[in-house]
């Protein structure tokens, strides 16, 4: 019984002083998506992710063959339904991919680049758990053919070109506010006469 | 260069549009004036995009009295131009 009950302490020392440190870490860092995740933090959620993937899904090749049809595909997909957070050319440097906790990341990074394309369709289909990735699988085979030409479009990222960029921006989902606003810089930028005031975003922000 | 921009939404770190008409263009910076006659400066950096119907330009080719769409950030004045959109001279004599 002894042994059993110095085991038992020690068990709890380590539970004591691991709940001090997570209090410690917490306390010291806030409440905010503000800040980045440590570096520990990081290396132990790409650990637990990659160890959550199957291996059997991480080895899947895509069934999509790579053909420009693909990559276009993918990239008015991605231009609808990624950009808003991942930016038009995966930087992740968008108002709402650097609000959230972790921030979006430069997907041209190896970071991502280096994932498997099956490791890059199982975290469409089924998101990141405790981020701001959503899971975007559907279940069907439609949807499954979609997930496997954003893969294709994820390494096309690379060699992304400035006419395929403004190519997207036209696609990127705007409120009937902003469809407004570029009304009004196009016709300005046509010499036309010029708004009052100028486009103001849809959100607000203080005046200078 | 000077751009000549009107009311200027502040987002603090956040990209901005500011539309104006050029009044000076140097390699490191744009004056422009706004129709309400506010003078503002845009700082150009070597990461500044510039073009004109999509195609890259340089800054060196950009004249007084031409409109911009300047996609701005910064907290305050003078901001930096993330991009710079060129448009065309101003219809109206009351644009320069």
């Amino acid at each position: 019984m002894r042994p059993v009950r110095r085991a038992l302490v020690i068990l709890l020392l380590i539970l004591v002083v691991g709940l001090g440190a997570v209090f410690y870490y917490v306390r010291g860092r806030g409440f905010s998506a503000r800040s980045e995740p440590g570096r520990l933090e990081e290396s132990v959620a790409r650990f637990a992710r990659r160890l959550a993937i199957p291996a059997a899904a991480r080895d899947r090749q895509n069934s999509v063959p790579r053909s420009l049809e693909a990559i276009r595909d993918g990239l008015e997909h991605f231009a609808d339904h990624c950009a808003i957070c991942h930016g038009n050319e995966g930087s992740g440097q968008t108002d709402i991919g650097q609000g959230l906790y972790p921030k979006a990341p430069d997907m041209r990074l190896p970071a991502t680049q280096e994932l498997t394309d099956g490791e890059l369709f199982y975290l469409i289909e089924n998101g990141i758990p405790l981020t701001g990735m959503p899971a975007w699988g559907t279940g069907t085979p439609e949807g499954e053919e979609a997930s496997w030409r954003l893969v294709r479009f994820t390494r096309h990222l690379l060699e992304l070109s400035a006419e395929e960029i403004a190519e997207m921006e036209a696609l990127n989902p705007k409120s009937p506010e902003e469809w407004r606003q570029q009304m009004e810089i196009e016709e300005f930028l046509r010499g036309g006469e010029a708004p009052a005031d100028p486009p103001q975003p849809s959100h607000r922000h203080k005046k200078l | 260069m000077v751009l000549a921009a009107g009311t200027v939404v502040a987002h603090e770190g956040h990209e901005h549009k500011i539309l104006g008409t050029v009044t000076m263009a140097a390699a490191d910076h744009v004056m422009l004036e706004t129709k309400e006659g506010k003078e503002t400066a845009v700082k150009v950096t070597a990461d500044t995009k510039v073009t004109k119907d999509q195609q890259p330009i340089k800054i060196e080719d950009l004249k007084a009295g031409t409109r911009v769409v300047v996609t701005a950030v910064g907290d305050k004045e003078p901001y930096t131009a993330k991009s710079i959109e060129i448009g065309e001279a101003p219809k109206s004599s009351k644009n320069k």
